[in-house]
């Protein structure tokens, strides 16, 4: 049986985005923005539809002159993105097993 | 990288490749087994010339110098650091933490042993070899956990020696456990950025 995708995590820039914030404890904006290789302007749209979703948290600062953004995943974003990579495993596996037969 | 719609395969891609790259961000840099190594190092050698020339009256103050240079350095480094990198890994406030639970627990353990007249080498290497141990399991580097047995090795050896050549014993432990580990972690951040 084929488990639901989550539709905002099919797009491979929220997909990155929360994949780089599973395995750190937070991260700013510059970080996300090097590692995803996305501009700002594409980056900040699809974090803002992270947030709106309650996946991920958004917190805005100051660091000496400059404004500084910082991300974290929320509990909800957590379960979100387990749910989803399940949901991957679950096709890849059934599709393994059609090709092997 | 664009908004755009993934495979079920590339979904799977993106997300090892990414958990990779966050993963490799959060590595230790080996900076403060160098320095902390480098300062204790010194205070042992300062210590034990003092006490062969017949200073013995001052020649525990040097044991000063470590926090008095190392605290600063380690704080402006983390803070640059951090500034730098973007980052925080979730080990990092373990890490912090242990290492502070480490500097208490080491002061109060120097404090009691130097009241009740007891030479506080030993005691040191243990906990020493019990931070560098934890520390070793969540960078998952081999060298550093090879550094922690040393450290406990020398505190077993420890009352085999005098108190002046326990301080040069501390200072090779620290030599095997901490620097060599601290110089391999540097250059291989170095090399991966």
């Amino acid at each position: 049986m084929f488990k639901p995708l989550d539709p905002l995590l099919n797009s491979e820039l929220r997909l990155a985005i929360m994949s780089l914030l599973i395995g750190v404890e937070e991260a700013d904006f510059k970080f996300l923005k090097e590692n995803t290789g996305a501009t700002a302007g594409n980056l900040s749209v699809q974090l803002k539809k992270l947030s709106a979703a309650a996946y991920i948290e958004i917190k805005k600062s100051f660091k000496g002159n400059y404004p500084h953004t910082t991300c974290k995943l929320t509990p909800k974003g957590i379960k979100a993105f387990e749910k989803h990579v399940e949901a991957l495993k679950s096709y890849i596996n059934i599709k393994t097993k059609k090709d092997e037969s | 990288m664009r908004d755009r719609k993934l495979s079920k395969e590339e979904s799977l891609e993106v997300i090892e490749e990414m958990i990779a790259l966050a993963k490799r961000k959060i590595d230790s840099s080996g900076f403060h087994f160098i320095l902390w190594g480098i300062l204790v190092i010194f205070a042992s050698l300062a210590q034990y010339a003092l006490l062969k020339y017949d200073f013995t009256e001052f020649a525990h103050w040097v044991w000063f110098i470590v926090p008095v240079v190392g605290l600063p350095i380690a704080f402006i480094y983390e803070r640059r650091k951090n500034r730098m990198r973007g980052v925080r890994g979730k080990f990092d406030r373990i890490y912090g933490s242990l290492w502070l639970a480490f500097g208490i627990t080491i002061s109060v353990a120097v404090f009691v042993s130097i009241s009740n007249q007891v030479n506080p080498i030993a005691f040191i290497l243990l906990l020493i070899g019990l931070a560098t141990f934890v520390s070793a399991v969540i960078y998952q580097f081999i060298p550093l956990m090879l550094g922690a047995v040393i450290f406990w090795i020398t505190a077993l050896l420890c009352p085999q020696f005098d108190n002046l050549n326990q301080l040069l014993l501390n200072a090779g432990a620290i030599f095997l456990g901490y620097i060599i580990p601290g110089i391999i972690l540097w250059n291989k951040n170095r090399l991966s950025v």
